[in-house]
C-alpha cells in the first residue's frame, strides 16, 4: 500500500506538468490577452459585446488612439515581452516559492484573491457535501428496502424531476417566490450588513438564513445522483449470498440491513468522499452570480473572460492538486472499508 | 417695437429658470443605496480601468473643474478659477485654499503635478491612461496653490484633459509599493470618503465633513446623503426583487424591464419608474462594411444595404417603439447632428441602386451577380457579431436581403475572437455599438483615415480625404460655434457615404427610484442628476 501511495504521489508530478502546460498553452493561444483587455478598456471604455442598439461604448474623453509605445509599455508591464516557454518556466519557478503571481484584474497576489473567495465556496461546498450524504444515504436505503413499492416510485419521479430542473430556473423561482413574494429568506449575499455586530449565535443563524436558497440550488443535482447510487448499491448487496444467509439464520431485518448489508453498500458511496477535496473549490458560476456570492466559480469564469492568466493558472493548479489528492484519498478509504482490496 | 424686443429678451432670459435646478433647501442626511451593477476589482485611482470603479471615484475623487449637469459649462471644483492663454495652449489653475484630502492634508499644486506625472511614470503601470493625457506636454508648479498645464498642440479637448485629471495626494501615493496595495482604499479630495469595501458585499461612502463644497454656495443642494451604500448585483431579476423589497433607492433599467417586468404593486407605490429624455449622448448600433473588400467599395451598394434594413419594424418588434432611427454617426439630438434624413426601408430603391452598381440576377438563381475582374461573383457576405442578443435583428435582415438577391451568413463569435478579426480587418461586415461619447465629440478616433490601422477604431478602413481635412481643422478650432459647423459637415459627409448601416439611438433613459427619494427634476439636461437627490422626511 505504502509503495502504491508513493507511486501515486510521484505520478502526480508528470500529471501536474501535463495539466499546467496544456492550460498555459491553451489560454495563451486563445485570442485576447491581458494587454488586449487593457487596450480594449482604452478603446471601448469598459463595455463589452454591444450589438443592435445598446452596449459597446467608447469612453467619453476624446481621442484615444493608442501608440506603439503604450503597447510596448503594457507588454513589459505584464511580462509579455518574453516568449511563451520562458514565461511558463518563470511561472513554474515562482510556483516553487508558492508565488502564483499577480492578478491582472485585481492587481493583488493571486493567492490573496483566491483566499478572499475561498470562504464562500468552502462553506457551500462542505455544507452541501454533508447535507447530501445525510439525506441521501437513509433515502437510498429506504428506497432499496421498498424497491418497487409506491414510496420508491414516487421518490424516483421526484428525484428525476428535481434533477432535470436547471439551477438557473430553480434559482430565479426561489428568489422570486421565497425571497420576494413570501419574504422568508434574503435575496442573496453571504451575510447581513450588520453581521459583525451580531452575537455568535446570531451570526450562525444569519449565515444559515442566507444559505438555504443557494444551498438548495447547489445540492439539487448531486442529491439525485447519490440517492439513486445508494439505492442501487444497496439493492445489489441485498441480493447477495451473505445477506441471504444472514436472513436464513433468522436475524431480524433491521440487523440484516443495517449491520450486514449497509457496510458493504456504502463502499461505492464512501469512495466518493475523495471528492471532499473538491469542496474547497466548489463554485458554480450561475448560482454565485444569481445569489450575489463572491466565490471561486465566478472568479474562474471572469478570469477566463478577462484572460487573467495568473488567476486561471492558480485555480487550475490548486484544483488539479486537490483533485489528484482526492483520488489518492479515495483509494485509501477503499482499502480501509474493504480490506480485501490491496493495491500493489 | 422696442417693447416687443424687450419682452422677447426677457422671456429668453427667463427660459433657463424652467430648467432643473438644485433644491438649495434639500434636507441633509440618510443613507442612499444603489446598485453599481458589478464589483470594481480595484478602486485604485491610477490602475483601475472599469466603469464600476469610475462610479465610485466620481463620489470620492475630485478634479480641478467639472461640467454643469444642466448647462454643460465648466464649473470650478478643486480649482476656484483658471486662466487660459490667448493661444489656447496654457491653462493656469488656482487651487482653493480650503481644499483638503481625506487624510486632512491640503491639496497643493505639487499634488496636481504628481497626479499627472504618475501617469507617465512606468512604475505606476498606468499605460492605459496615457492616451487621454498625451496632448499635455508638462505640468508646472508656480506656487503652492497655482499649477500650469502646457499643451503640446492646439486641440480643443486639451483643457478637458487638464480639468478632469483626478487629483491624488502625493504623500499617500508616491510610495509605489505601498500604493499598489491600496486596491480597496481611495484617498482623494471628493465629497465622500470611502469608508468600507467588503469584497463581494458592498462599498460604503461617508460624507467628508471637511470637503470644501460643504460651505460653498455653489454646491448648495448637492451631496445631501450622509452615507451612500453601493451594491454589486449583476442579475436583473435579483436587482428588481431587491428594489421591490425596498433595499435599493435607485436602479438603471433596460427597456425590457421597464415595459415587462415592472407591473403592479409595489411599482408606482414604493418604487417609482421613470422614462426620461435628456441631451446626454446616447449610443448607436451599426453594421460596418469593410472597405478593404471590393464588395463594399461602391457607395450605391452600401446605401442599398441600408435601404434593406427594416429598422421601423425592428424598433416596433424588439424595442417597443422606444428608439429613434439613427441618421448617422452622432447622437440624433446632438447640436453636432446635421439633421439629415435617416435612410428608410425601401427595397425598390435598393434594387435600383444595386442594378446601378452592376449587380443583377442574370442567371435567375435568386442571387445577384456581377463580373469582377473578369470573374463572375455572387453577392454573398458574412456578418460577424459578438452578442447573441442581436441575432433576432439580423435574422430579419437576412430574410429581406434574400428577397433582394443577397446572401448574408450570420456568424456569432466570442468577444475576444471577434475582436481579433475586427482588429486584423479580417471580416466582411461587422455589427457593434458605439457609446454616446462626449457632448463635444471628436470623430478622429472612429472616422479619420489615420485610425484605420491595426487595433484602431476605424476598423472598417473608411477613408475620405475631405472628412480627414475637416476633422483635422475642427480639432484645433477653439471656437465652439465654428467647430460645430465644421463637424456638422463631417457628419453629413459620413452619413452620405453610408460606411455603416446605422441602427438606433436610444430615445429615453429608464430608471427607478424608491419613493423615499426627493429630486429637483426627473432628469437634468445632461444627466439624471442623482447628486442632487435627497431623502424625504418620513
Amino acid at each position: 500500500m505504502i509503495v502504491y501511495l508513493i507511486r501515486r504521489l510521484l505520478l502526480m508530478i508528470p500529471t501536474f506538468f501535463g495539466i499546467t502546460v496544456l492550460t498555459f498553452v491553451l489560454i495563451n493561444l486563445a485570442p485576447g490577452s491581458p494587454i488586449e483587455q487593457k487596450l480594449q478598456a482604452i478603446r471601448f471604455g469598459s463595455a463589452g459585446g454591444g450589438g443592435g442598439g445598446g452596449g459597446g461604448g467608447i469612453n467619453t474623453r476624446g481621442d484615444t488612439s493608442v501608440n506603439e509605445e503604450v503597447i510596448e509599455a503594457l507588454k513589459k508591464q505584464y511580462g509579455f515581452d518574453k516568449p511563451l516557454h520562458e514565461r511558463y518556466i518563470i511561472w513554474v519557478k515562482n510556483l516553487a516559492r508558492l508565488d502564483f503571481g499577480e492578478s491582472f484584474t485585481y492587481q493583488e497576489p493571486v493567492i490573496d484573491v483566491i483566499k478572499s473567495k475561498l470562504p464562500v465556496s468552502l462553506s457551500f461546498g462542505i455544507a452541501s457535501l454533508i447535507l447530501t450524504y445525510i439525506v441521501c444515504i437513509p433515502l437510498g436505503v429506504r428506497k432499496a428496502i421498498k424497491a418497487g413499492a409506491s414510496f420508491d416510485r414516487v421518490t424516483t419521479i421526484l428525484l428525476n424531476l428535481t434533477y432535470s430542473i436547471p439551477p438557473l430556473v430553480l434559482g430565479i423561482f426561489l428568489i422570486v417566490v421565497f425571497a420576494g413574494k413570501l419574504n422568508m429568506f434574503p435575496i442573496g449575499g453571504f451575510q447581513s450588513d450588520d453581521y459583525e455586530s451580531l452575537t455568535t449565535m446570531g451570526k450562525i443563524l444569519d449565515r444559515a438564513h442566507h444559505f438555504v436558497l443557494p444551498l438548495i440550488c447547489y445540492m439539487i443535482g448531486g442529491f439525485t445522483e447519490l440517492s439513486i447510487l445508494m439505492r442501487n448499491s444497496m439493492l445489489d448487496v441485498v441480493k447477495s449470498d451473505f445477506v441471504r444467509t444472514a436472513r436464513a439464520k433468522g436475524l431480524s431485518e433491521k440487523v440484516v440491513i443495517f449491520k450486514h448489508a449497509l457496510r458493504n453498500a456504502l463502499i461505492p458511496i464512501a469512495t466518493g468522499l475523495g471528492g471532499f477535496f473538491g469542496a474547497f473549490l466548489a463554485g458554480s458560476l450561475i448560482i454565485e452570480q444569481m445569489f450575489n456570492l463572491d466565490g471561486i466559480g465566478l472568479l474562474g469564469y471572469q478570469s477566463v473572460l478577462s484572460r487573467d492568466y495568473n488567476v486561471i493558472m492558480g485555480i487550475t493548479f490548486i484544483s488539479s492538486l486537490l483533485l489528484m489528492l482526492g483520488r489518492v484519498f479515495s483509494d485509501i478509504i477503499y482499502v480501509l472499508i474493504d480490506p480485501r482490496i490491496d493495491f500493489k | 417695437m422696442k417693447g416687443l424686443l424687450a419682452l422677447l429678451l426677457s422671456s429668453a432670459l427667463t427660459a433657463p429658470a424652467l430648467a432643473a435646478a438644485p433644491n438649495a433647501n434639500a434636507p441633509k442626511g440618510g443613507n442612499f443605496v444603489f446598485n453599481l451593477g458589478g464589483e470594481p476589482p480595484t478602486v485604485h485611482p491610477i490602475t483601475a480601468t472599469d466603469v464600476y470603479s469610475r462610479n465610485v471615484q466620481n463620489y470620492v475623487c475630485d478634479g480641478l473643474a467639472t461640467r454643469d449637469a444642466e448647462t454643460y459649462e465648466w464649473k470650478p471644483r478643486l480649482a476656484e478659477k483658471w486662466d487660459i492663454s490667448k493661444d489656447n495652449k496654457v491653462f493656469t489653475f488656482h487651487i482653493r485654499k480650503d481644499a483638503v484630502f481625506h487624510d486632512g492634508t491640503p491639496v497643493t499644486a505639487d499634488d496636481v503635478k504628481f497626479s499627472f506625472d504618475a501617469i507617465f511614470e512606468p512604475k505606476y503601470e498606468a499605460a492605459h491612461l496615457r492616451p487621454y493625457f498625451e496632448g499635455i506636454a508638462k505640468v508646472e508648479v508656480l506656487d503652492p496653490k497655482t499649477v500650469r498645464f502646457t499643451a503640446k498642440d492646439l486641440y480643443f479637448n486639451n483643457f478637458e484633459s487638464a480639468a478632469t485629471l483626478t487629483v491624488i495626494p502625493k504623500k499617500v501615493y508616491s510610495d509605489v509599493e505601498k500604493s499598489k496595495k491600496m486596491n480597496r482604499q481611495l484617498i482623494c479630495a471628493g465629497p465622500y470618503v470611502l469608508s468600507k469595501f467588503d469584497r463581494g458585499q458592498l462599498i460604503t461612502l461617508k460624507k467628508f465633513d471637511k470637503w470644501y463644497g460643504n460651505n460653498d454656495a455653489a454646491f448648495k443642494g448637492m451631496y445631501n446623503f450622509d452615507t451612500i451604500t453601493l451594491r454589486f448585483y449583476k442579475d436583473e431579476n435579483v436587482e428588481l426583487e431587491r428594489a421591490k423589497k425596498g433595499e435599493l433607492d435607485y436602479l438603471d433599467m433596460r427597456v425590457e424591464a421597464f415595459m415587462k417586468k415592472t407591473e403592479g404593486a409595489p411599482w408606482g407605490k414604493t418604487i417609482l419608474k421613470h422614462k426620461v429624455e435628456n441631451s446626454a449622448p446616447k449610443s448607436y448600433g451599426f453594421i460596418g462594411w469593410n472597405f478593404r473588400k471590393e464588395l463594399f467599395q461602391d457607395r450605391n451598394v452600401r446605401v442599398a444595404l441600408a435601404h434593406l434594413l427594416n429598422r421601423e419594424e425592428m424598433n416596433k418588434k424588439f424595442r417597443y417603439g422606444m428608439s429613434d432611427l439613427a441618421n448617422g454617426a452622432i447622437y440624433l439630438r446632438s447640436e453636432y447632428n446635421p439633421g439629415n434624413k435617416a435612410i428608410e426601408f425601401n427595397p425598390k430603391k435598393a434594387q435600383e441602386l444595386l442594378a446601378k452598381a452592376g449587380w443583377t440576377d442574370t442567371d435567375k438563381n435568386g442571387v445577384l451577380e456581377k463580373t469582377v475582374n473578369g470573374k463572375k461573383t455572387e453577392f454573398k457576405f458574412t456578418l460577424i457579431y459578438p452578442s447573441k442578443d442581436v441575432e433576432k435583428y439580423y435574422t430579419m435582415y437576412r430574410e429581406d436581403l434574400k428577397k433582394a438577391g443577397i446572401d448574408m451568413e450570420l456568424k456569432y463569435l466570442e468577444w475576444n475572437s471577434f475582436l481579433k478579426l475586427v482588429d486584423e480587418g479580417n471580416f466582411d461586415a461587422v455589427t457593434m455599438a458605439w457609446g454616446g461619447g462626449s457632448v463635444d465629440p471628436d470623430p478622429k478616433q472612429i472616422w479619420h483615415s489615420a485610425s484605420a490601422v491595426v487595433g484602431g477604431s476605424n476598423f472598417i478602413a473608411y477613408k475620405n480625404p475631405e472628412v480627414d481635412k475637416l476633422i483635422d481643422e475642427a480639432r484645433v478650432e477653439p471656437n465652439k460655434a465654428k467647430r460645430v459647423a465644421a463637424l456638422k459637415k463631417v457628419y453629413a459627409k459620413i452619413a452620405e457615404d453610408a460606411p455603416y448601416a446605422f441602427l438606433f439611438n436610444d430615445k429615453y433613459a429608464f430608471y427607478a427610484n424608491s419613493s423615499r427619494m426627493g429630486m429637483p427634476a426627473e432628469t437634468f439636461k445632461y444627466e439624471i442628476g442623482r447628486d442632487y437627490w435627497w431623502l424625504k422626511a418620513q
